[in-house]
């Protein structure tokens, strides 16, 4: 087996222009210790801009906690609205860090280490922008804490049977393994950020973060055993966590909501959006930080395929979902997906369909996967459709139930663009100081697929 | 501002209420409303968002504090927390209503009806629950005052004692006054005396809602002061021209349980009666019929005249010239007579106010003819109601030195081409006595502050002759006095307690007993003999261009309920339009003219004009828009200022109720109209399921049969609810007549706060039983069905399921609760709630409502002490008046025995005019409810999706003639708009 993988790797490296190991720890560590090339000058102002978007999204929270949820467009019977969907939206997103990260791991992907970090740094903060919303969206946010299972003197405890308790502890498991298991990877290069750490302050920080990391030979082994078994504790995670956020629809009996395909069709929709988010943020950070060689065309090759593959997923569960709702018979399923592609929110759905399964069809062109203005493109219209997946699912089912009588037209108001936007703010906030202090690729995981990194490096070369 | 403030507080609360007593007092005129509403302009944006960053960790977290001062003297058999009923009776639009007062701690909270009271028979319509509200309208008037200078009741006495001197001696010559009918006993003593004192004063008494046509026509016919008094319940056929008896009628109480009693099927051998309604617009009274035919109002005249020749075929009926026309009908008629004549003295044919003198004549003779008279339609004497109109010609002949208003709304409510600002302004000095500012206020020298029915001595008249005497349910809040002391002030010049001047007129009777019994029986009906007196001629309908149509309003009567909160936010029984009255025209009328709901038209004729905007409602006549009156008011209270259209602009003296040759021009502009029903389509779902009389005996389980669906299996054990009390609702869809009774009777019992136009727009309106109304049939012709819901408990309640703290659970009782306290609003109950039944406070609707008086101390008094109010952000719903059965239990305890079937009577039930609800212990197979429940036209809505809902529903029949083959007595269901 070790034979086929590194004849592969060698015959398309998958880091480009042979650099050392000297090399690489230079060019990532580089950019976490000055301010100076090759950090872009454009970073502060994406870094102001995201900073900007993130008072709006305090603003917006303390506005809505002073007045309360009417601020939205929420009403009966939509009684969930934007922040749902976007709590749907961006855990979707935090899924393909760790998918990368872990699944990809476990099937000895080797092409991952160049994108992981990234990814995982994604996933977190996504999750983080998910988190707000179910936060922020209750009644009475003051009371909150009711849904967390702590003995208390009344001797109630939250009801078990409810899909957003569920979702309580879904999501923030899944935070804090892929908090640990981001944190896990980063030791060894903390550790290298601590040895070339040249002031006194970065010293004391990169020296408590790094654990007292010395890349001995027994580190390494308990390292490793570690990051597998939480790459193992990981992947069931990255499952279950969007199977669990689809539970809060299909558990309830809403037409259009309550549907046994949901789980992976929410899983695979979820992968769809998250790897069309690492391509909108590798292809810029690549390019940014001049790391082209690292994070290369071949990656990006690789989530487009990605791509097109849950593309065809998500594809796949909006057309059955038709087929379900007509041989079920039961007519206010029926009605709703009529509704859907053809009634008032027809033109979202039309959004959905179109971004999410037509536009990827074009990655069935090399050509096209290779051609970074459309890989860019196609990754933004991807992740609108996605929205718009949520959107349709959330407002339709609501606004046209059982009871004609009481049907609406859901309408957002300023508030909960703003919070959308925000969020973007608490993301980009986050990810522009990731970008800037923390290696952004897994340099001792990359250093250890060069070819040189290969026991056989030399002796395979002879051989060539 | 520091120094106004106390030095010593005992709370937050006496802070702020001492500033709120301040506005409280100061605050003569209002501002207006306020809405609540998010304009994001740059300014606004960053006070916002720099208030809320800094404001962020402060949020509002805490409840408001509330501080209880026990009594230092308690008074007698005052048990603090239990309630107390008074008999008094309430007279709205000249109607006395017999009602029991719910007092909690000297406040009344709530209006019920008195089952003794021929008119209420235990129930009570929207308006009489809603004087509530307006008995504590912050918004009332607090003192008199004279050209803007409050001023004492002795110095108005000091004044009138002067100027009444001279008005003696002239015997009253240039004295005129103007009230609206009274049904008081008192009131027409002193009116007497009055009268004889100024013999040559003018009296006018008038009513915007005019019913004079009803006794002009009956003077056709016969020569006494007249006016007819239907029973329903004695009639099998029911014939209705254009006589909305179920709805704006004020007598609709009485008529609905009359007619719900002959309406009522519960075998298959049942009698079930037949309604007929010739109409215009739709009334409640045409879509509770089994045939309706629309006319434009002026075709209603010869369409009654064909009626009137078909009958005369068969029976002797006097001879009437005009030309008949059925308007296409020819069959319909026909079959009509037919029925009729088939009923000898078991039908009642009834005429609306707003028909001609002739079709009043026309109907009686029938009635007459078919035996009915003295069966089913009675005579009562009424009093001649002088003409407005002589008035205003005195006064604008400067005839009129002082101008007296008792009451009324002149200066809003009278038609356009009296003018009457005209007749305010030339009469020397005019004196006004109103509850609330109002149009005429606004002119008066002298306003009067009036106080309301319920903080007043009074009596009333009912018509079939029942006396009652009205009784104050609290002390007057403000420095006001009664009509009927002011009244006795005007004529006797000294004042006298309202106590003692109801005691003079009911001396030497059993005082003590009619009090507490709320009536005295009597007889006051009359033997007639009609003929006509002339020849009755109907005229040819002549007409030109589009007809208008006045309807009175279904949420402020004429105008005077206009700054109730309740009503105005109480949906419109058929359009579901709250807070506005747009312009109703036909869909195909719409389509010619290119109109959309909302947009905006012109109405003019002749000089007036009226811009409002347009509403489509299907069964509407083509050539016929409906105008509501009584919106549009221009000076009152925050509530109902300025919402709606003043109508009456367009309104003439002589065609109060239609008029044709009006023309219309569209303008492009649309506005938003806030209803509460989008989607008037069933979608051909088995929601409201309904049958004619004839398929159900041949079927009787056809309501059953409606859904197929597989057996209803459950994930997990469910609960048996076998033991104790279970408690159930069964609402017959046969006899709700979508009045909306019940929606009051909810929001007075469960302080549901009102939400404003903007927030009943967003979808967000908090009445938690709702009148769902559905159309079928054609888009011209169709059918109306109407059908409550509220929560209906169910047993497999799937909002409990996804609650995720526990705050929606199951009681033994199968009572699906709401734990306001653990609910931390994540919305999700709603949302899985299938009937969405749920409401939610968005806001805090009490302290930030976009209706300015909704946090006053005094809009509070109103609140039912019972029930929680809700603070924003928590759920909530129908409790099935968990606090009723509550109380109801106490009792019982207390007694030692079991609870009895119908001993707790929900609000909803108790309001109910056509007793269609029902709620007991389902767990008895004794108890009323659970008979219903076995009938065989019970069905529970969406029971194929297995949550076993405790409400069910007594499926909806009609009573088709077989003879008429008609659009709307076919079931199939059309979407419409």
């Amino acid at each position: 087996m070790s034979q086929i993988s590194v004849k592969k790797a060698v015959e398309t490296p998958l880091i480009e222009g042979n650099p050392t190991f000297g090399s690489i720890t230079e060019k990532i560590s580089q950019i976490t210790e000055t301010w100076k090339v090759p950090n872009p000058p454009v970073w502060l102002l994406g870094f102001g801009a995201a900073l900007s978007l993130l008072m709006l999204l305090g603003g917006s929270i303390g506005y809505l906690f002073w007045r309360g949820i009417g601020v939205w467009g929420v009403q009966i019977p939509n009684a969930w609205g934007w922040a749902i969907i976007n709590f749907v939206w961006w855990v979707g997103i935090g899924h393909a860090g760790t998918l990368i990260s872990a699944i990809l791991f476990l099937f000895r992907q080797k092409w991952r280490t160049s994108i992981n970090r990234a990814a995982e740094a994604m996933t977190i903060f996504a999750v983080m922008c998910a988190l707000v919303f179910p936060t922020i969206h209750v009644g009475r946010v003051w009371a909150i804490y009711f849904t967390l299972p702590f003995p208390n003197q009344m001797g109630m405890w939250p009801n078990f049977r409810s899909p957003l308790l569920w979702d309580v502890f879904a999501v923030s498991t899944y935070f804090t393994v892929s908090l640990l298991f981001w944190y896990v990877g980063l030791i060894p290069d903390l550790a290298i950020l601590r040895d070339r750490a040249k002031t006194k302050a970065r010293k004391i920080v990169t020296g408590i973060l790094s654990l007292g990391w010395r890349g001995g030979n027994r580190q390494w082994q308990h390292y490793e055993k570690a990051y597998l078994i939480l790459a193992g504790v990981a992947t069931p995670l990255v499952l279950s966590v969007h199977s669990v956020v689809s539970f809060d629809f299909a558990v309830s009996q809403l037409p259009g909501w309550h549907t046994t395909i949901f789980p992976p069709y929410f899983v695979a929709g979820a992968i769809f959006s998250g790897f069309a988010m690492v391509l909108t943020l590798m292809i810029v950070v690549r390019k940014a930080y001049g790391i082209e060689h690292i994070i290369t065309m071949n990656h990006l090759d690789k989530i487009c395929k990605v791509l097109l593959a849950t593309g065809l997923m998500v594809g796949y569960a909006y057309t059955i979902e038709y087929f379900t709702a007509w041989y079920s018979g039961n007519p206010y399923e029926s009605f709703i997906f009529k509704a859907r592609a053809g009634g008032q929110y027809a033109w979202a759905y039309w959004i959905m369909f179109c971004c999410n399964v037509f536009v990827p069809q074009v990655f069935w062109s090399k050509k096209m996967r290779s051609n970074i203005a459309v890989m860019f493109i196609v990754s933004i219209l991807v992740n609108i459709g996605m929205w718009f997946e949520r959107f349709v699912i959330v407002v339709t089912s609501l606004a046209q139930d059982y009871l004609p009588s009481s049907w609406d037209y859901f309408t957002p108001t300023f508030w909960d663009v703003s919070i959308y936007l925000g969020t973007f703010g608490l993301f980009f906030t986050f990810f522009m100081l990731f970008l800037k202090f923390v290696p952004m690729v897994a340099v001792s995981e990359v250093k250890a697929i060069l070819p040189q990194a290969d026991p056989h490096h030399h002796e395979g070369n002879h051989h060539e | 501002m520091k120094k106004e403030k106390p030095t010593f507080w005992r709370s937050f609360n006496h802070l702020e209420n001492n500033q709120e007593y301040q506005n409280f007092l100061t605050q003569e005129f209002p501002q207006g409303a306020e809405q609540l509403s998010d304009p994001v302009t740059r300014r606004n944006f960053m006070k916002i968002m720099s208030a809320s960053a800094a404001l962020a960790g402060l949020t509002a977290c805490r409840m408001p504090k509330e501080t209880i001062v026990p009594f230092v003297h308690a008074p007698e058999k005052m048990i603090p927390g239990t309630p107390k009923y008074y008999a008094t009776v309430l007279s709205i639009g000249g109607l006395a209503k017999g009602v029991l007062v719910e007092n909690h701690d000297g406040r009344p909270t709530m209006i019920q009806g008195n089952d003794k009271h021929p008119s209420s028979l235990g129930a009570v319509n929207e308006f009489d629950q809603a004087s509530i509200l307006s008995l504590y309208d912050p918004e009332r008037l607090k003192i008199s005052s004279h050209n803007g200078a409050p001023q004492t009741w002795s110095q108005f006495e000091t004044y009138w004692r002067e100027k009444s001197a001279t008005f003696v001696k002239t015997k009253g010559e240039g004295l005129a006054v103007i009230t609206n009918s009274n049904p008081s006993i008192t009131f027409a003593r002193l009116q007497k005396d009055f009268v004889s004192k100024f013999p040559k004063a003018t009296w006018v008494s008038y009513d915007a809602l005019d019913t004079s046509n009803i006794q002009e026509g009956l003077k056709l016919i016969q020569s006494k002061n007249i006016t007819p008094f239907y029973q329903f319940d004695k009639a099998q056929v029911v014939v209705s021209f254009g006589h909305d008896f179920l709805g704006t009628d004020s007598d609709s109480t009485r008529h609905q349980k009359g007619f719900s009693k002959r309406r009522r099927v519960r075998d298959k051998e049942d009698a079930m009666n037949r309604l007929y309604a010739v109409e215009s617009s739709f009334t409640l009274t045409g879509s509770n019929a089994d045939h309706r035919i629309k006319l434009n109002p002026s075709e209603m005249d010869s369409f009654v005249l064909a009626v009137y020749q078909e009958v005369a075929k068969h029976v002797s009926l006097p001879k009437v010239g005009g030309t008949p026309n059925a308007h296409g009908h020819d069959s319909w008629v026909k079959a009509l007579a037919k029925d009729l004549l088939a009923h000898h003295k078991n039908s009642v044919i009834s005429a609306g106010k707003a028909s001609s003198p002739q079709v009043h004549a026309l109907v009686h003779l029938l009635n007459q003819a078919l035996g009915n008279v003295g069966q089913s339609v009675f005579y009562t004497p009424t009093s001649n109601t002088d003409n407005l109109s002589s008035l205003v010609e005195k006064a604008k002949n400067n005839q009129i030195k002082t101008l007296i208003v008792l009451g009324a709304n002149p200066a809003y409510d009278t038609a356009f081409d009296l003018s009457f600002a005209d007749v305010m302004s030339k009469s020397g000095e005019v004196i006004v006595a109103a509850i609330a500012e109002n149009e005429t206020t606004q002119k008066a020298n002298w306003i009067l502050a009036q106080s309301h029915a319920l903080e007043s001595w009074s009596d009333a008249l009912f018509q079939d002759g029942t006396q009652s005497i009205a009784q104050p349910m609290i002390r007057p809040l403000f420095d006001t006095q009664s009509d009927i002391e002011i009244l006795n002030l005007l004529t006797n010049l000294s004042p006298k307690q309202g106590y003692e001047i109801v005691r003079d007129t009911w001396k030497g009777q059993n005082w003590n007993q009619i009090l507490h019994d709320g009536l005295k029986n009597g007889s006051s009906f009359v033997s007639v003999a009609f003929s006509p007196k002339g020849s009755i001629q109907i005229e040819e309908s002549k007409h030109a261009g589009l007809e208008i149509e006045f309807i009175p309003s279904a949420s402020t009567l004429d105008g005077q309920f206009a700054n109730n909160g309740w009503l105005q936010e109480m949906p419109h029984p058929i359009t579901k339009i709250s807070w506005d009255n747009p312009a109703w025209i036909s869909p195909s009328f719409a389509k010619k003219n290119n109109l959309k709901n909302g947009q905006m038209i012109t109405l003019s004729k002749e000089g007036r004009s009226l811009t409002l905007p347009v509403w489509i409602v299907p069964g509407q006549p083509n050539n016929t828009i409906t105008l509501e009156l009584g919106f549009g008011r221009s000076v009152c209270g925050s509530i109902g200022k300025d919402v709606g259209f003043n109508t009456y602009q367009l309104r003439s003296h002589k065609h109060p109720y239609a008029e044709s040759g009006f023309e219309m021009k569209a303008s492009s502009e649309v506005v938003t109209l806030a209803n509460t029903q989008d989607h008037g389509s069933m979608e051909d779902r088995p929601l409201v399921r309904m049958a004619t009389l004839e398929a159900f005996r041949k079927n009787p389980a056809f309501a059953k049969e409606a859904v197929e669906h597989p057996p209803l299996k459950s994930l997990w054990k469910e609960h048996p609810y076998t033991e104790g009390y279970q408690w159930g609702m069964s609402i017959d869809l046969n006899t709700c007549t979508g009045c909306n009774s019940c929606l009051i009777a909810c929001q007075t019992e469960n302080n549901i706060p009102i939400v404003g136009k903007e927030q009943v727009n967003k979808g967000r309106e908090m009445h938690w039983i709702r009148m769902d109304r559905y159309f079928s049939g054609s888009e011209e012709d169709p059918m109306i069905v109407f059908q409550p819901v509220a929560c209906v408990h169910c047993e497999n309640a799937p909002c409990e399921q996804v609650c995720p703290v526990n705050a929606t659970v199951h009681d033994e009782e199968g009572l699906n609760t709401m734990i306001y306290n653990r609910c931390i609003g994540t919305r999700y109950c709603s949302n899985n709630c299938p009937y969405k039944v749920r409401r939610f406070n968005f806001f805090n609707y009490i302290k930030e409502s976009p209706i300015p008086t909704s946090k006053s101390k005094l809009v509070q008094m109103s609140n039912n002490p019972d029930v929680t109010i809700r603070f924003r952000g928590v759920m909530e719903k129908c409790t099935y008046c968990t606090q009723r059965i509550e109380e109801v239990r106490s009792h019982a305890k207390l007694e030692n025995r079991a609870i009895k079937d119908g001993e707790i009577k929900t609000a909803c039930q108790s309001a109910c005019p056509s007793d269609c609800i029902v709620f007991g212990n389902i767990n008895d197979p004794e108890s009323e409810v659970s008979k219903l429940k076995k009938l065989e036209q019970d069905y529970a809505m969406l029971a194929e999706i297995n949550i076993k809902p405790r409400t069910t529903y007594l499926a909806k029949l009609r009573n088709p003639n077989p003879e008429i083959e008609d659009h709307s007595s076919s079931s199939n269901h059309h979407g419409s708009h």
